[in-house]
């Protein structure tokens, strides 16, 4: 009996619920499919996936089109809640929604940390 | 009348020979500039072209284009079973359609279907000359990675409508990666 | 043909905003080989050559994290959790107190095997099978989850002699759980000779990697270097002698290097071309105290010891020859005269039966005989070297040091 990578995944991602502000979080690869998610209510995970990937990629055309480097991160802000996005390894993102009072520089601080496990764990 | 006697005839050869005439259900409306097959408007364009879609939506997106280009693809997956197989075949059963399915596509020049099997969990669809890894392969060269976005969400979707389930399609070998085939495995979610 | 848009990016590994913590494994040679301890939870292979044990090693470093008020677990499957508390405890760490608040918990994966029944909280009932050690290990890991945990293999070799190499993927899975938990592990593994697949495997799935060699020798006799820090292979290992002492743990060894020789036959010349600082006490142009020097040479930290030529000064030689890697045996390559002397300082110092290497100095002389010469003359053995050598140009005498080196090492 092995434990899935999925299953080790939704253990950060649990872990990062328990920080104030953040609301949900998942991992989804950059071409747009689910990995691993924590996410309740009305949001369709899979659906989200392919947006935030967009998003994601996107983004990162743009900065290099402007050649301003690499990305760190992108953050959407919305009038209740807020989405961040980071890389979490060649092949992942790892994207989390936050409340618009959300204190910013705690979340991304944790939102680091979890990204280098993530990383870590698909390898 | 005529048309079911018609649609049954050439249901019957499409399943004794595997073949289906083209020439025999092409509708060409010259005068107006249309092309159809039983009334739904068909396109002629370069299937080269569509390396195109592939080209402009990674311009855009990057690494995130498979997202796009297999939504598209799911969304014309849905809409040709809606339109085009169940307003043509409305009653046929799931095994009758899937033993159509290569004929049908390999008709209207999407590829050469090699094999289809659909268990209960699992299945596999396995394609020769698949258009799309052949626009990407003949445009830009062998890829690292598979690259049939557009089948790939296409055939998740209409499997998922004929059988009733959630299929979900992974292409496990491409012909624009170097691969025999173009070969997709399909899991229920 | 036309080339699409292609989209190369360079993914560096995610920016950190925040430095990842280290742990201090409490052991000071070590923390130093790692780079100040080990990031909070990565994980370590102590892998050791046959004739090394690895597990005081893993207990001292267990002691540290306990009396710092971390939390260990400690996972064994080759002897009682009673029988390493006891040995624990004779290197002068008892850890019944902590065992006790339950800051240290045993996985207790040998009862198992004798059917007997386990007196831990944690246990493996079948401990050849694969699935109920995962389940006793992440059970252990979830219930201390709070402040810094460690978690201590022991063994990792006796766990793929037990379960065959499928183990090795439960140990990618804990990994992989203890990443995720942010819990530290440091994994026992004696290399018997397992295949060039399975040290690979190894190799990949831990981020730093130490290893415990034995090198062909009576005093002193265990080395350990790393050979992969933090995921990152290490391109010229330092290696360092130690070993361990009861009461206390390990310690490095500074081997002591003895220059001798007839007297003038250039060994202070030897020890102060070598030596990186070197200290001598002469009179009227003779050493009357030791040379003393210091050098750094592939990894290892030398102390060099001039002895005195003179006869009178020999029992000296034999309270320091106990002590000693090896020994330089410096002659003056115009003398065979004194040859003899030569071969009785060698007896008084390598009665001990250390490994040496003769320098035939003074090869700038006229008349200095050649290395085949001397070594008839000498009588000296076919497989000692004999480097001819100028001291006080320097000629040779690091290809001497090197050669005497590589014998100590057994890689000859």
């Amino acid at each position: 009996m092995t434990m899935p990578t999925k299953v080790i995944i939704e253990e950060v991602l649990g872990g990062l619920k328990k920080v104030g502000g953040i609301t949900a979080s998942a991992v989804v690869t950059r071409d747009g499919l689910l990995v691993a998610s924590d996410v309740t209510g009305e949001v369709d995970a899979e659906t989200f996936a392919a947006m935030t990937a967009t998003m994601t990629g996107a983004a990162e055309t743009a900065i290099s089109e402007i050649q301003a480097g690499s990305l760190d991160r992108v953050i959407v802000e919305g009038e209740t809640a807020k989405i961040i996005s980071v890389g979490a390894g060649s092949k992942a993102l790892l994207v989390v929604l936050a409340a618009s009072d959300a204190p910013l520089g705690l979340v991304l601080l944790k939102i680091g940390d979890a990204s280098r496990k993530v990383n870590k764990i698909l390898e | 009348m005529a048309i079911e006697k018609l649609k049954a005839k050439l249901i019957k050869q499409m399943l004794e020979k595997g073949i289906l005439d083209l020439k025999k259900v092409l509708e060409v409306d010259a005068k107006n500039g249309r092309i159809s097959i039983r009334g739904e408007r068909m396109l002629l364009t370069s299937a080269l072209g569509f390396a195109n879609l592939h080209g402009s939506v990674q311009k855009i997106a990057g690494k995130a284009a498979p997202a796009i280009i297999r939504g598209y693809g799911s969304s014309c997956g849905k809409r040709d079973f809606i339109g085009v197989w169940k307003a043509w075949l409305p009653d046929i059963e799931v095994e009758t359609v899937l033993s159509l399915f290569p004929v049908i596509y390999s008709t209207v020049g999407w590829g050469k279907v090699i094999g289809v099997s659909l268990g209960q969990d699992e299945g596999r669809i396995i394609f020769k000359n698949c258009f799309e890894a052949d626009a990407v392969l003949r445009t830009c060269g062998k890829r690292d990675s598979p690259q049939c976005h557009f089948m790939t969400g296409y055939l998740g979707v209409l499997f998922s409508q004929m059988t009733g389930k959630d299929w979900q399609a992974t292409e496990t070998g491409c012909e624009a990666k170097g691969d025999e085939y173009c070969e997709f495995a399909l899991t229920t979610k | 043909m036309q080339e699409l848009h292609q989209f190369n990016y360079d993914y560096d590994e995610p920016r950190r905003i925040a430095m990842v913590s280290r742990l201090s494994t409490g052991i000071r040679i070590l923390d130093d080989l790692l780079g100040e301890g080990i990031e909070k939870g990565s994980s370590v292979l102590l892998s050791a050559n046959p004739f090394v044990d690895a597990t005081p090693i893993l207990q001292e470093w267990l002691h540290n994290c306990l009396a710092r008020g971390d939390r260990g677990i400690y996972f064994v499957n080759n002897r009682p959790p009673d029988v390493v508390m006891k040995e624990m405890e004779s290197y002068g760490w008892p850890v019944e107190p902590f065992k006790e608040n339950e800051a240290l918990v045993f996985v207790d994966a040998y009862s198992g095997i004798l059917k007997t029944k386990s007196k831990e909280t944690f246990f493996v009932e079948d401990p050849v099978d694969t699935g109920q050690i995962s389940e006793a290990v992440f059970k252990a890991i979830g219930e201390t989850a709070d402040g810094n945990v460690t978690l201590f293999f022991d063994s990792l070799n006796t766990l793929i002699d037990q379960c065959g190499t499928g183990i090795l993927n439960g140990v990618k899975d804990w990994s992989k759980f203890c990443t995720a938990h942010d819990v530290s592990s440091v994994y026992a593994f004696t290399e018997w000779g397992y295949t060039q697949e399975i040290t690979a495997t190894l190799e990949k799935i831990f981020d730093s990697v130490i290893e415990l060699k034995a090198v062909r020798r009576i005093v002193a006799s265990e080395a350990l270097t790393a050979s992969k820090i933090q995921r990152t292979k290490v391109k010229e290992k330092r290696m360092f002698p130690f070993r361990y002492i009861k009461p206390g743990g390990l310690r490095v060894y500074i081997p002591k290097l003895l220059v001798t020789g007839p007297y003038h036959a250039g060994k202070t010349t030897v020890v102060h071309s070598l030596s990186t600082r070197a200290v001598s006490v002469q009179r009227m142009g003779t050493t009357v105290a030791l040379d003393f020097g210091h050098v750094d040479h592939r990894g290892f930290s030398l102390d060099l010891f001039g002895t005195i030529g003179q006869p009178r000064f020999d029992p000296i030689l034999d309270k320091l020859g106990g002590d000693a890697l090896g020994v330089m045996l410096v002659v003056n390559s115009t003398r065979p005269d004194e040859f003899p002397r030569a071969i009785e300082m060698m007896r008084k110092a390598g009665v001990h039966g250390l490994p040496y290497v003769v320098l035939a100095n003074k090869q700038d002389l006229p008349g200095a005989l050649s290395s085949e010469e001397i070594r008839k003359k000498m009588h000296v053995p076919d497989d000692i070297s004999i480097i001819e050598t100028v001291a006080t140009e320097k000629r040779n005498v690091i290809k001497a040091l090197d050669a005497l080196l590589q014998k100590f090492m057994g890689e000859d």
